[in-house]
């Protein structure tokens, strides 16, 4: 397994994340870097605790994580969900969580094969 | 529908008819209540005058009838005192009678008096002087002198003459040996007519002297009497006796003769009114009676009211006058806005209509792809082994997605529109990268329907212009789309760029854009609305392309944003042209020294002006250009300059060229002139698919149009071993070495790549963990420490926003000049004015791309 099958099984845009980082190294140190962001918990804990305006700001975090490194599923979820904080409607965010939850644990996945497969 | 329609016609004339007879009616209520309300007035008024007239009269003959009763009593009194004062200077005791009566005479002919007699108890006279003389009536006269009181009285003298006597208590001796009781001195009657003016004509009152049972003393010949002798009211009142109304009654005049008082009456005589007014005079049993005819009186009265009453007409007349106009302005006014009305109300229905027409088309367009799609899907999961038919159908699935993506976007955007909420982000934008891009884009098409794509940019010098890029390509792209979409199979599509001075300053750069295409064209009609919303070429001929009919309410809408015009010229089955203009403020480039090695170079394309612009472009660069109109042409000038050994030493060819293509030329070329000289294929077409054929050819390279001066140079410079250079300047040294930046960032990972990729090169970047330390980190730095500030938006205890407000307030020398570009998810245009109004020079959206930081950076270091 290669940097861009993990790409394309977490959804990402292996070319457009090239383009920019211009090294597969840099690549490959960020994609693990990834599995040590906590925008994701926090995001989860903020909304338990009905905390709008930090969970906004979490989600927004992991949506720029996600955009930086061109993993567009995940990014996708986390946008609409901002947007849906943007506009005072958490019921709405709170019903994309399953999509959220599936998307993250996907490319979590993804970037763990890919650094059991490489032993790293 | 029909049925629907005729409904409202009846509403409509039922309204009129209500607002008509409503008018009318209240109109005619106007005027009866007008008119009533007039004649009432007059009435009352006529009423009221003739009321105060009375009054008046009544007034003013007791006044007058005083005045002439106290003029008589001193006119009597005056007599009186002259008599008394004979009595009193004339001794009665003398014995010598004729003594006494001369002295008498005398004094009395002094006195002016005609007459003078004695009277004695018993009524005898005894004549002094001028004839014998004796009252009409002598017993109140003689009564009241026994009693010792003076009186007054008319009498006659032995020829019938009438005298006023005037009697004083007088004891003399008389003739006969009897003592008198008075003494009778007397004048014409005139004296009284006279000085009392009586009896002159043409007055409005006449005078009469009667006494207290009713007989006359001094008539007046103006008033009639049916007796001479007797003042007879009862007769006088006769003709009127029937009126009830006359208040006048004979006793109640008499009473108050006999007990002399006043008396005011109204009477009538031959039809006409007269006021009677009596009033006692005194020391006599007389009465002055005035009579005053009320004819003349009433005909000024009735000249006054015929005067009132026509102007009361008149102006009740000029009243209902005002009232008509009035009424008719008011009637059109509401007939007016009835139409008006009507007219709203049918935009209104046409708006409605247009709307749902386009709902109804939005849903078979949304339909269409949206089945395709489900169908698709359906057809793949069927054969998910056949990879082929699922790659077939995942291909129309894209394209049937991308469709409805723009069907949706055109939606969002015209929503946006109309609710005002669509914004520019201004931003440096690159005409080339612009024009390439969309040609590009286009291109698919374009070979799809086997159009003939010409793109000529020219003269363009300012390739960076500060404008909407995004906006701006979504003009092009409809616009062309909307030209590939309308022309048929091998029709030709035109795109041209120009740049011309802007009249609004050497800032600004005038941009013109036409897009030309000899389609199906647009009829006049339809060109009157292009620019509605939900309108669309509704015709047969059309109805096969897809589309939402809001792109042309878009792009004008953009155009007319960015401050824009856009004209349109079409005519049916001969095509169509739109010719759009900007002024755009000119971006400072970076600044690249181009300028390459003065070599001679062929420019070989049938359109002329593109060989012209683009030579006069290659000049700019030092290069020495020629051009060919043709092939052939081009072979030949080339062979001469072979003969001469002077080669040119870069040839540039059109691969669509009339007669000869460019493919063939270059393989002649080749032939002759050997494989030195550098042979560019240039074409607005991917040459993806002619490449090999190109490179067999003998083409030794590719130039894509539109033929920006950048697009040459970089071109051209492959072929000139000028290589080097840039090479090292971007990757062996690190050119912005010693370039310090703050990165406010609340993300570990962002941070880490962006300080990553920056310090690629060369810059060092501090990191602040949110807006709050940045500002601290920024204070407490020495002038000069950073090169600039990359911020993000969005982070805990200050926001980007705030954090930029403050460093701009803050006492740091540099407050106001380092330059703070926003870096952030939020790219919405709300999201950028907004970081550019809390102080912020840029706005570069998420992800990090490191060209376009570096890009944005540029310009504010070369600024500096």
């Amino acid at each position: 397994m290669n940097l861009q099958d993990c790409y394309e099984k977490l959804g990402g845009d292996y070319e457009n994340v090239l383009k920019r980082f211009r090294r597969e190294k840099m690549i490959e140190k960020f994609c693990f870097k990834f599995l040590e962001d906590p925008s994701y918990g926090i995001y989860l804990e903020r909304m338990d605790e009905q905390d709008g305006e930090e969970a906004l700001r979490a989600i927004h975090s992991l949506k720029g994580v996600c955009q930086n490194l061109a993993f567009n599923r995940l990014y996708a979820v986390c946008e609409a969900i901002v947007a849906d904080l943007r506009q005072e409607d958490p019921a709405a965010a709170i019903q994309k969580r399953g999509d959220l939850d599936d998307c993250y644990r996907q490319t979590v996945q993804a970037i763990q094969e890919y650094k059991l497969a490489n032993g790293k | 529908m029909i049925e629907k329609k005729k409904k409202s016609k009846k509403k409509k004339r039922n309204l009129k008819n209500t607002i008509q007879s409503y008018l009318i009616i209240s109109f005619i209520g106007i005027v009866v209540v007008s008119i009533l309300s007039f004649s009432w007035l007059g009435f009352y008024m006529t009423e009221q005058s003739h009321h105060a007239f009375h009054q008046i009269g009544s007034l003013f003959m007791s006044q007058t009838s005083e005045q002439v009763s106290k003029h008589f009593e001193s006119v009597i009194n005056l007599r009186f005192d002259q008599v008394e004062g004979l009595v009193s200077v004339v001794p009665s005791q003398t014995q010598d009678l004729d003594e006494i009566y001369d002295e008498l005479v005398y004094r009395a002919q002094v006195r002016g008096f005609d007459y003078l007699a004695l009277c004695s108890e018993d009524g005898e006279f005894q004549t002094l002087l001028g004839d014998s003389i004796h009252p009409l009536k002598i017993e109140p006269f003689l009564n009241a002198l026994v009693q010792g009181d003076k009186r007054v009285a008319v009498g006659e003298d032995s020829e019938g003459k009438e005298l006023v006597l005037f009697g004083v208590n007088a004891d003399y001796g008389m003739e006969d040996g009897k003592q008198s009781t008075g003494l009778v001195a007397a004048v014409d009657l005139s004296y009284i007519t006279d000085f009392l003016s009586l009896n002159k004509p043409d007055q409005m009152m006449y005078y009469c002297i009667i006494r207290d049972d009713g007989s006359i003393v001094i008539d007046n010949p103006e008033i009639e009497l049916a007796d001479p002798t007797q003042f007879l009211p009862g007769e006088l009142v006769a003709a009127a006796a029937g009126e009830e109304e006359s208040p006048y009654s004979e006793q109640a005049f008499l009473e108050a003769l006999g007990s002399n008082q006043s008396y005011s009456s109204t009477i009538s005589h031959d039809g006409s009114d007269q006021k009677l007014y009596s009033i006692p005079l005194s020391n006599s049993e007389w009465n002055l009676v005035s009579v005053m005819p009320y004819n003349q009186l009433n005909n000024i009265l009735e000249d006054l009211n015929h005067e009132r009453t026509r102007y009361t007409i008149i102006s009740c007349s000029i009243v209902l006058a005002f009232m008509v106009v009035v009424y008719i302005g008011y009637y059109r006014l509401s007939q007016e806005q009835m139409k008006e009305l009507e007219k709203s109300r049918q935009a209104a229905a046409a708006a409605n209509r247009a709307k749902s027409e386009f709902l109804a088309n939005m849903s078979h367009d949304i339909r269409t792809p949206m089945n395709a799609i489900v169908g698709m899907t359906a057809i793949a999961t069927a054969h998910i082994d056949n990879k082929d038919q699922v790659k077939n159908c995942l291909r129309k699935i894209t394209l049937s997605s991308k469709q409805l993506l723009g069907l949706i976007n055109d939606v969002l955007d015209m929503s946006r529109i109309e609710s005002g909420k669509m914004t520019l982000a201004v931003e440096d934008t690159s005409l080339k990268e612009l024009v390439e891009g969309i040609v590009s884009i286009m291109q698919p098409q374009l070979l799809n329907k086997k159009q003939n794509f010409k793109i000529d940019v020219r003269d363009i010098f300012a390739e960076n212009v500060w404008c909407d890029g995004v906006r701006l390509n979504q003009v092009l792209l409809n616009l062309l789309s909307n030209a590939t979409k309308y022309t048929p199979e091998n029709g030709e599509i035109q795109l041209v760029v120009r740049e011309e001075p802007s009249p609004k300053g050497e800032d600004y750069v005038r941009i013109k854009i036409m897009v030309k295409d000899n389609g199906m064209g647009m009829t006049p009609e339809f060109l009157s609305k292009i620019y509605d919303a939900y309108s669309r070429a509704d015709n047969d001929r059309i109805r096969k392309v897809e589309g939402t009919g809001l792109g042309m309410t878009i792009t004008k809408f953009i155009v007319d944003a960015m401050g824009g015009t856009i004209d349109v010229k079409s005519e049916v089955n001969r095509g169509t042209q739109f010719d759009l203009t900007f002024d755009f403020i000119v971006a400072p480039e970076v600044e690249y020294n181009m300028v390459l090695k003065p070599w001679n170079m062929l420019v070989v394309d049938d359109d002329e002006f593109l060989c012209k612009s683009t030579s006069d472009t290659l000049k700019t660069m030092g290069i020495h250009a020629e051009w060919a109109l043709s092939g052939e042409q081009g072979i030949n000038m080339a062979l001469q300059r072979h003969k001469m050994h002077d080669d040119y030493q870069i040839i540039m060819l059109d691969w669509k060229l009339p007669g000869m293509n460019g493919l063939e030329v270059a393989r002649k070329l080749r032939h002759y002139l050997g494989d030195d000289v550098p042979i560019l294929l240039i074409s607005a077409y991917d040459w993806g698919e002619f490449q090999e054929e190109a490179l067999e050819a003998g083409v030794s390279g590719f130039i894509s149009k539109p033929l920006f001066k950048t697009t040459l140079f970089h071109a051209l410079r492959k072929y000139m071993d000028d290589e080097e250079p840039e090479e090292k300047e971007t990757q062996g040294e690190k050119p912005f070495l010693g370039r310090r930046i703050l990165l406010a960032e609340d993300n570990d990972l962002n941070w880490e790549v962006a300080s990553e990729l920056l310090g690629e090169e060369g810059f060092e970047v501090e990191w602040a963990e949110d807006g709050k330390i940045c500002l601290d980190k920024f204070i407490s730095s020495a002038p000069g420490y950073y090169d600039a500030i990359l911020m993000d938006l969005r982070m805990p205890n200050m926001n980007g926003y705030e954090s930029a407000q403050a460093i701009r307030k803050s006492d740091h020398p540099e407050a106001k000049s380092i330059p703070i570009v926003a870096m952030s998810a939020d790219a919405f245009p709300e999201d950028i004015q907004r970081s550019l109004d809390s102080g912020m020079n840029a706005h570069v959206a998420k992800p990090i791309d490191l060209d376009e930081i570096i890009k944005v950076l540029l310009r504010f270091f070369n600024q500096s």
